[in-house]
């Protein structure tokens, strides 16, 4: 066999095997749709997570699907509240109906779909994913099928911004390894949390709130996090916030929408029946 | 309650478990419910309803006289029932059920599901298989 032939031979083998023929005798595995974060079972998770603990990482690289209300409001230290604080407060708390009970916590907008806002974003959000950009980081939560933008280009808050955002106005900076993510210009409609101590109630905040997040990598499946919340016209003192967050690998986000049409059916026909209240129009 | 069927349990320890994993409290308070009763209810299947915030299931429930009382039951969200192993096709008119339920503290037909099993022996439904990795990830 000459050379010729022999590289003649070579260049047909080649040309088969990256043609789309062969392609179609032995097609690539393609990729599973994959489950929610919340749509497995906590063994699944710990099953999955032991399968890759210990890979290697990059500890600025956050990219991936994360908790499941891993973290919640520290209700453990919750400051004290201005004047001005209890009173918003004290407007949270459920109606009752003529025999005393608690109508669930029928002041909340989450029965309702009104935007959870951040950080209750963070706290409730049935898993969530960081979508890493050069000019900004992407945070999507499944609760609700929404998402937060944190910038990264290098542009500060806005001092007066002109329309108060339920997420807020977010910038994110690395420090060492820790992302740093520095927000304000809150709508005050949301609350921080629900108050787990007590569901009647939720934890209201004002329009001055400024909020620091920290995020470390402190292994492939897990991040650090620190939620710091100032708002000196609510609470007397920050509000720190701290634990872990836990990857959850083989998931994905799905579509949580909160429907305000199924929310009202729901509410109506088990959540008020229950106690006795009559159905909301 | 009148129902004939309705056996009373106190299962304590199973509500702890249930509460500190936050597994059905993330959208709602469960103040409408008594979650110190715990009864189940034999009854046949008139509506099951896939969908969110919450799924539900009625069934009737034949009382001491023969005549049916509906019931409702709230289920978990979509997500959790998944992982639990149920599906828009897991129930379906006219199948005989026994749902475990914490009752409305009002005494009327209403329960938040704990667990559901088929006339065979089949579970559709049982919330505490779903585990409790919350609280291990804040150690």
């Amino acid at each position: 066999m000459t050379t010729r032939t022999i590289v003649l031979i070579v260049a047909v083998a080649a040309a088969m095997a990256s043609s789309p023929l062969t392609f179609a005798q032995n097609p690539p595995a393609r990729p599973n749709w994959r489950p929610c974060p919340r749509c497995i079972l906590d063994q699944q998770v710990r099953d999955a997570v032991a399968k890759v603990k210990d890979l290697p990482f990059n500890p600025r690289d956050l990219s991936g699907v994360w908790g499941n209300n891993d973290l919640l409001l520290d209700t453990k230290t919750v400051p004290p509240m201005t004047a001005w604080g209890k009173q918003q407060y004290e407007a949270t708390k459920a109606e009752e109906t003529a025999g005393g009970l608690a109508i669930s916590n029928s002041k909340d907008g989450m029965l309702i779909c009104d935007p959870l806002g951040y950080p209750r974003s963070l706290w409730v959000n049935d898993g969530f994913e960081f979508v890493m950009l050069p000019d900004r980081v992407l945070q999507f939560f499944e609760w609700s099928h929404t998402w937060r933008t944190i910038w990264t280009d290098g542009r500060e808050l806005p001092d007066d911004p002109p329309v108060a955002r339920w997420h807020g106005y977010a910038i994110g900076r690395w420090d060492g390894d820790t992302f740093v993510v520095e927000s304000s210009g809150f709508d005050d409609r949301s609350w921080l949390s629900e108050d787990r101590r007590d569901r009647r109630w939720g934890f209201p905040h004002s329009d001055q709130m400024r909020m620091i997040e920290r995020y470390k990598r402190a292994s492939y499946v897990s991040l650090d996090v620190t939620v710091t919340i100032e708002d000196p016209k609510t609470y007397t003192q920050p509000w720190v916030t701290s634990g872990k967050i836990g990857l959850r690998p083989g998931t994905e986000i799905s579509e949580y929408f909160c429907v305000p049409s199924e929310s009202q059916d729901f509410n109506n026909r088990l959540l008020r029946p229950s106690v006795g209240a009559a159905p909301n129009k | 309650m009148r129902i004939h069927q309705v056996l009373v349990l106190l299962l304590f320890p199973l509500l702890t478990v249930l509460s500190a994993t936050g597994v059905m409290s993330a959208h709602h308070s469960m103040a409408g419910y008594d979650t110190t009763k715990v009864v189940v209810l034999q009854g046949v299947v008139s509506e099951y309803t896939w969908r969110n915030p919450h799924v539900w299931v009625t069934w009737d429930v034949k009382d001491n006289t023969g005549k049916a009382v509906q019931w409702t039951g709230e289920l978990p969200a979509i997500n959790t029932n998944l992982s639990l192993g149920m599906t828009k096709n897991s129930l379906k008119m006219g199948d005989e059920i026994a749902v475990t339920v914490n009752p409305s503290k009002l005494g009327s037909p209403e329960g938040r599901v704990l667990k559901i099993v088929k006339k065979d022996g089949t579970v559709v439904m049982d919330i505490n298989r779903r585990g409790g990795i919350q609280g291990e990830l804040q150690q």
